[in-house]
């Protein structure tokens, strides 16, 4: 290592202590750095080089919409376990001050030596008695344990059969049943749940599909203020779907399956606003008509390509001998009245032939294509 | 000052678990936290994670916070922040390719003209190649004490130094950064 010279080191010195001078004065009295690094200027270049340099760094900035978009999605999260956190449960502990005052509580009231070591000998005496019940109660519980274990088994069981049940009749539940806040729980979950955008994505649409279905099914029982506002919530899951996937194609991430998720999601809620029409339910077709326009215009923005209209061919009265232009294959061997309530619908293209089939009167029970058809039924017949 | 006697009043409520008031102080906060971890791990991904792992954290442990121990609520949450990217670079030492995370950087410089005395263009990437020549201390001085505007103080509790460390290292850390700034801007040109 060179020897410094005295000099140089008295400078180093000098300018290191004009720099953070300058520094806190700047701090102190909310001067700019700029301001600061002209005052150095007269006295070291290399000083007010440095200050201007701070300048820059201080005015950096990460890109707006990329701020934005975290700060939204950790903050729902945030929010999120905020509220799944039981009020109190953390305020209960005690703090640290607490913790010492107690401790400091203690040692001025601790008895005096001897009356512990009485304490100790009764606190010994007492324990071998413990010990002594605890051996016989265990020579008991031997045996009753091989049935207990089996009645617990049999319990857990059913107690999981249940839940499963309860899940899955959730799962069909509308926002007037007692189990839809099931369900909600269980979409918040799977949000929560979900990291990545890939996967996130694939939670978001999937959500919105159940909004989308929900709508369909109150508008078949003629609540249309309820359709209505499961749409407006259909809307506001798509958007944040758009979002994220613009986000993850910034990122250059493959968004292939996210993006044929949301063609098949819009392709759905086009195919409930052709059978709203066709069923003269005209008020509900115009909000779903109009929310899918919306949804398109969004998809195109995002650079996500737009299927065809799925129910070109369709026959939306329910006397259907046919379903168009589809690679899908419907099946609707039903009878009765067709309705909005979507049957579910795949989030990938369905591989077929290139013809639509479907024999029955009634439901629409058929897979809504994704993509471009490669060939084309005429309407009515297979 | 009010702007303080407002931190200090949501401070003390959140510490009392108010949902309400921990939401305004991460608003308050976040731009700050994230930037720091953006430019520390240079990718947003990782910096979004990290990020909320802070923010989790700190809604975990905010009754311990106390403005008698620490030097300000803005030391508690950086060192937080600190520690999540200490412990995100434990686990990604070897994934982690500084080369590539400055190219990955999304970051601009707002006000970017010209200085009047100095004419100098600070781009993000000469920022970010140039601190990888830092040692991993003179990087936290700068990102903490230059970028995010803390005080020397603070810069010293989050990284458990003396202020006075603080202020020798600051001086040298912004000297080896123009120094190296200098030198590449040369080479270019």
């Amino acid at each position: 290592m060179e020897p410094q010279e005295p000099q140089d080191a008295l400078d180093d010195l000098r300018r290191e202590r004009l720099f953070d001078s300058l520094l806190s004065a700047g701090d102190r009295w909310r001067l700019a750095l700029n301001t600061q690094a002209e005052r150095a200027a007269d006295a070291d270049a290399g000083v007010a080089e440095d200050l201007a340099l701070l300048a820059h760094m201080r005015a950096l900035q990460t890109g707006h919409e990329e701020t934005e978009f975290a700060r939204a999605r950790i903050g729902r999260q945030l929010d999120e376990l905020m509220r799944a956190e039981p009020l109190g449960a953390e305020a209960a502990r005690p703090p640290d001050a607490h913790e010492w005052r107690r401790g400091r509580m203690r040692a001025l009231t601790a008895p005096p030596a001897d009356e512990v070591a009485a304490a100790r000998q009764r606190a010994e005496r007492s324990e071998a008695e413990r010990q002594a019940r605890r051996t016989r109660r265990q020579a008991i519980m031997g045996i009753l344990t091989g049935r207990a274990a089996t009645l617990v088994g049999a319990l857990l069981l059913l107690a999981c059969c249940a839940l499963a049940g309860v899940s899955a009749a959730a799962a069909r539940a509308l926002p007037e049943s007692p189990l839809y806040a099931v369900k909600r729980a269980e979409e918040t979950t799977l949000l929560t749940m979900s990291w990545g955008d890939s996967s996130r994505g694939q939670s978001l649409n999937l959500i919105a599909n159940h909004r989308l279905g929900e709508a369909a099914t109150e508008a078949d029982l003629h609540r249309l203020p309820e359709a209505r506002s499961l749409l407006s919530q259909f809307d506001s899951a798509f958007t944040e779907l758009i979002a994220l996937t613009r986000h993850a194609q910034a990122l250059h991430e493959d968004t292939s399956a996210l993006t044929s998720g949301i063609q098949a999601t819009v392709a759905s809620e086009q195919s409930i606003g052709a059978t709203a029409n066709a069923l003269g339910e005209a008020s509900f077709a115009t909000v779903v008509t109009s929310s899918a326009q919306s949804a398109m215009t969004q998809m195109q923005a995002a650079g996500i390509g737009v299927s065809a209209n799925p129910n070109q061919g369709h026959d939306h009265q329910g006397n259907g001998n046919g379903h168009g232009n589809g690679n899908g294959h419907g099946n609707g061997n039903g009878s009765g009245t067709p309705g909005l309530t979507p049957t579910p619908k795949p989030t990938h293209a369905p591989h077929g032939n290139g013809k639509g089939k479907g024999n029955g009167n009634g439901q629409d029970g058929s897979p809504t294509p994704t993509t471009t058809p490669t060939a084309t039924a005429p309407p009515g017949g297979s | 000052m009010i702007i303080e006697e407002q931190e200090s009043a949501l401070v003390t409520r959140a510490t009392q678990r108010d949902h309400d008031a921990f939401t305004r102080l991460y608003q308050m906060y976040f731009d700050r936290i994230y930037r720091y971890i953006r430019l520390r791990l240079g990718n947003a991904v990782d910096a979004e994670d990290t990020t909320s792992a802070v923010f989790f954290n700190a809604w975990r442990t905010i009754h311990s916070f106390s403005p008698q121990r620490e030097s300000s609520f803005a030391a508690w949450l950086f060192r937080l922040a600190h520690n999540a990217v200490v412990d995100r670079f434990r686990s990604m030492r070897d994934i982690i390719s500084l080369d590539a995370t400055g190219e990955r950087l999304a970051i601009r410089a707002i006000h970017p003209g010209p200085e009047a005395q100095i004419e100098r263009k600070l781009t993000i990437h000469e920022l970010s190649t140039a601190l990888e020549s830092l040692t991993e201390e003179q990087r936290e001085v700068v990102l903490l004490r230059f970028v995010e505007g803390l005080s020397a103080r603070e810069v010293g509790d989050i990284m458990g130094k003396q202020e006075g460390a603080v202020r020798g290292m600051q001086f040298r850390a912004i000297e080896s950064l123009r120094r190296v700034m200098t030198q590449r801007r040369d080479t270019s040109d």
